[in-house]
């Protein structure tokens, strides 16, 4: 009210001024026309005033655009006024935005906001204020048209928006900003603050951004990536998100901006709180522990004589709640390693370099031993940093004299077992793990070999007994011998001195050789055995061999007799040793 | 004189009696052994046997003789009864391979199979060679019973995505098991139920118990994997399930263990078959072939609607 009868005083005042000038002037002339009139020589001579330039509308100057509650000027950003005046005596103008409504000459008797340049009359004119850090969150101002000796009555659009005051937005403060890691992956982290708006005008409000890169843009938003952000709070804004899954330390740049779009700036801003996610050791179940044969199915089965059968294999899956893959999309797991053992010994008793024994034992310690264990797709493949679980195979060699578990074995009772162990890249493990339900059993081989190779009865004399002469049968596989020995043809000619195994011409007979499984007996003596063309079963009892490159032997010692009236010539022949498993006493 | 001629026949002898060089060293088989006591008549049962060379430096011939009475027509070799042993060669799989006649006895079948080895050249002349071979024990039993028995070797789940919606339905989490499967019966089998407890990272909280939704089967004597599918509500995350494979009423050997599930995000797995509309719950298909057997009732309903005006014009 008390504003509107001023306004309307003020407008009095503004037309009144003129007013008077007019009559002024008027009556003024009329004296000087008297005197002129009542001179002689009159000479002819006026002064005209100067008018203050007047606003061409009484709802100028104005803000453009408007500073107001909802829109305030940021500190730093302008604030710019306008207007349009006109000057009586057509001179330029200027516009004049002032902190109080009074002027000195032409110029603000408080502080002046801005001063535009001069304009002509009737065009309009621009002058902006850069918002001050210091400035009130309103402030009030007032225009004056001036021309170069005198300004207007003040003046200003009447709008809430676009008139005084104007609005200067402040920057939010940010002092600290943190979060409450370490945590373990995927599980929610928190990033903190201590910050508020020090403008209250507007509801103003403060919220947080966690960038993954030291890149932010009030009006984008983060650059590089974002953690998390907040709500709008009056105060200390937080946002959380759930953690990744690799462990390590992840940047997290931590941004306030308020309801305005007006960042903080200094303090904490932009400041990096580390997020840091735990590493979590890996595990393996036992049922994911397969021992496999070569061909990944069945018993395990030796095949290589007298030395290593390589291409056994253990598949597990290693879980890691870190993910398979870590902070630099490289495998989380490093590395694994297998120890394995007949069942028969306990995982302790396998584990060290000198627990090892080619029979039952394998530890990866054993420097000589080298299983190669690698990721495997196939197993179960890793399919990224949000996979908890990644395969491993490992594939290793086993000696030819492995004990046996099957089934008519001394070891039958038992079976083979692989311990495992996962490592990551943090040297956190799983511990060494049995293999329990898919465990194995190694399967029956038998091998042998001939340590001799010539059979030599040398210069026999028709009815006469050659020297003994011995064969040697080395146990090359996993399990005891017997064999079975046989000779000569169906017809039972067992040396020819023509076309063997026809034999058209002389022969002699296969019974004719004798073979004993003790020395020095004879031809005749006990247990000597008449060859036949039928195999007969030689209990060699020949025992499993035990230590590498050491085979176990068993010989068998032979007589020929050469029958009277054989006839002289070279004989060939041909006898047959087959080697079958000592199933009786397994060698022992 | 005569025992003068004697000791000069011997000394022509005594140079024939040299043996020649072996040109092989060790001969093995792995296994040593074929052995079934389910089989059923008219089944067939294989295995597999290596046969091993130590020094395979030359081509040697290999002769079967099957002496399995009263079973030996029923064996043969895929190979057959002679072959070739190549040079350089090691290891030389054969199959052997039953096919019990659909009138054998019932009974036991014990014996061998022997394999005999010799060079494909001819024998030196004056020298006597032994030749290596080995013996395959066999012990078969005809049984009257149909036999239902296998053992679990192995379960691997696989990465699975989250389920997810379209439109109202809800296809959910499709994991999928391999199961390595021997079966050691004489009639094609499979588990009779797979059950799941499902629990959290921590193995602490129970999430859920699910039962197979569909389980693969293997045929007789075969060790073979099957594929078992199982429905779930999981979200992506970590889990442990401990699985009990069923054998009729008990668990099967083999069949009771833990395994680790990790569940991704939809889209995560490239190629990932996740559950169809097969999979859905059963008010689900109730909806959608419901739906389906409408439409096609209106379009057979319209379909003689249009036929009858057409034949009343």
């Amino acid at each position: 009210m008390l504003n509107n009868m001023l306004n309307k005083i003020n407008n009095m005042k503004n037309k009144i001024l003129p007013v008077f000038l007019i009559f002024s002037l008027i009556i003024t002339g009329g004296f000087i026309k008297k005197i002129i009139v009542q001179a002689d020589d009159a000479t002819t001579s006026v002064e005209v005033g100067n008018t203050v330039p007047a606003f061409t509308s009484t709802f100028e100057p104005h803000e453009d655009p408007a500073s107001a509650t909802s829109t305030p000027t940021n500190v730093g950003d302008q604030v710019t006024f306008k207007a349009t005046a006109s000057d009586a005596n057509s001179d330029d103008w200027k516009l004049l935005i002032c902190s109080g409504n009074t002027v000195t000459g032409t110029s603000c008797t408080d502080t002046t906001y801005c001063t535009s340049s001069f304009a002509s009359s009737t065009a309009e004119a621009t002058c902006p204020y850069t918002a001050l850090v210091t400035d009130s969150e309103t402030e009030a101002w007032y225009g004056f048209a001036c021309d170069a000796v005198g300004c207007s009555a003040e003046s200003h659009k009447p709008d809430a928006d676009i008139g005084p005051p104007f609005h200067v937005n402040h920057r939010p403060a940010f002092s600290v900003f943190s979060d409450d890691s370490p945590k373990n992956p995927n599980v929610t982290v928190a990033w903190h603050t201590t910050s508020s708006d020090p403008d209250s005008g507007g509801s103003d409000t403060v919220a947080l951004y966690v960038c993954k890169t030291a890149s932010f843009a009030t009006s984008t938003g983060c650059g590089g990536g974002e953690w998390c952000h907040s709500d709008p709070s009056s105060s200390d804004p937080t946002c959380n998100t759930i953690t990744p899954r690799p462990d390590g330390d992840y940047d997290s740049y931590g941004y306030v901006k308020d309801s305005h779009n007006f960042a903080a700036s200094g303090g904490a801003q932009g400041t990096n709180s580390t997020m840091t996610v735990s590493n979590i050791a890996p595990s393996i179940t036992a049922s994911s522990i397969n021992l496999l044969d070569k061909d990944g199915s069945g018993n395990l089965e030796l095949n290589s004589e007298q030395t290593e059968t390589s291409g056994f294999r253990v598949t597990f899956i290693v879980a890691d709640d870190n993910s398979c893959k870590n902070i630099t999309d490289g495998d989380e797991i490093a590395s694994a390693l297998i120890n394995v053992r007949m069942s028969e010994k306990a995982q302790a008793a396998c584990d060290i370099t000198g627990e090892y024994n080619a029979n039952d034992c394998y530890p990866d310690d054993y420097a000589t031993w080298n299983p190669v264990c690698l990721a495997s797709s196939t197993v179960d493949s890793c399919t990224g940093n949000t996979d908890t679980s990644v395969g491993w195979a490992c594939t290793f060699p086993l000696q030819y004299h492995a004990d046996p578990t099957v089934a008519n074995t001394p070891k039958a009772a038992y079976n083979w077992v692989a311990a495992v162990k996962a490592t990551d890249d943090d040297s956190a493990n799983t511990g060494l793990i049995d293999s329990t339900t898919y465990s194995n059993a190694m399967d029956k081989f038998m091998s042998y070999d001939l340590a001799s190779t010539t059979l030599a009865y040398g210069s026999v004399s028709p009815n006469a007994d050659s020297l003994e002469k011995t064969t040697t049968v080395e146990a090359t596989g996993n399990v005891g011998l017997d064999d079975n020995l046989s000779g000569g043809n169906a017809a039972s000619k067992g040396m020819c001195v023509t076309d063997y195994p026809t034999c058209s011409g002389a022969y002699i007979g296969i019974g004719q050789q004798k073979y004993n499984l003790t020395s020095a007996l004879g031809w005749e003596g006990a247990g000597a055995t008449a060859l036949a063309y039928s195999p007969a079963e030689s209990e060699l009892n020949c025992a499993k061999t035990t230590i590498t490159g050491t085979p176990e032997t068993k010989d068998t010692y032979w007589y020929l007799r050469v029958p009277l009236g054989q006839a002289v010539g070279s004989y060939t022949g041909s006898n047959t040793i087959e080697g079958k498993v000592d199933n009786e006493t397994f060698g022992s | 004189m005569f025992s003068r001629k004697i000791l000069v026949l011997g000394a022509i002898f005594l140079l024939s009696f040299i043996f020649s060089q072996i040109t092989w060293a060790g001969f093995g088989i792995s296994p040593p052994y074929v052995s079934n006591d389910s089989l059923a008549r008219g089944s067939v049962y294989e295995k597999k046997i290596t046969i091993v060379r130590g020094d395979p430096i030359e081509d040697l011939k290999a002769e079967i003789t099957i002496n399995v009475p009263g079973a030996s027509d029923w064996i043969t070799i895929d190979k057959g009864n002679e072959f070739i042993l190549p040079k350089g060669e090691k290891q030389v799989p054969i199959i052997v391979k039953v096919q019990v006649p659909k009138q054998a006895a019932y009974g036991a079948y014990k014996g061998s199979i022997r394999i005999k080895t010799s060079s494909l050249e001819a024998l030196q002349k004056g020298t006597i060679t032994i030749a290596l071979g080995a013996q395959i024990d066999v012990d078969l039993n005809v049984s009257q019973q149909k036999i239902f028995n296998f053992i679990v070797r192995g379960v691997t789940p696989f990465d699975a995505e989250e389920g997810y919606k379209k439109w109202i339905f809800f296809f959910p989490t499709k994991l999928v098991f391999q199961l390595r499967i021997e079966n050691l019966g004489n009639i094609q089998c499979q588990p009779t139920k797979i059950v799941l407890d499902i629990y959290d990272s921590s193995k602490t909280n129970l999430l859920e118990t699910v039962e197979a939704s569909k389980i693969g089967s293997i045929k007789p004597f075969e060790n073979n994997v099957i594929l078992a599918n199982f429905l779930t509500k999981l979200t992506p995350g970590s889990y442990y399930a401990q699985f009990k494979i069923y054998k009729n009423n008990e668990v099967a050997q083999g069949g009771e263990g833990e395994v680790h599930l990790s569940i991704m995000p939809k889209g995560a797995i490239q190629g990932y078959k996740g559950a169809n509309i097969f999979d859905l719950g059963l008010k689900d298909k109730a909806i959608i072939f419901g739906s389906l057997g409408l439409i096609l009732a209106l379009i057979i309903f319209g379909t003689i609607q249009v036929i009858k005006k057409s034949k009343n014009k």
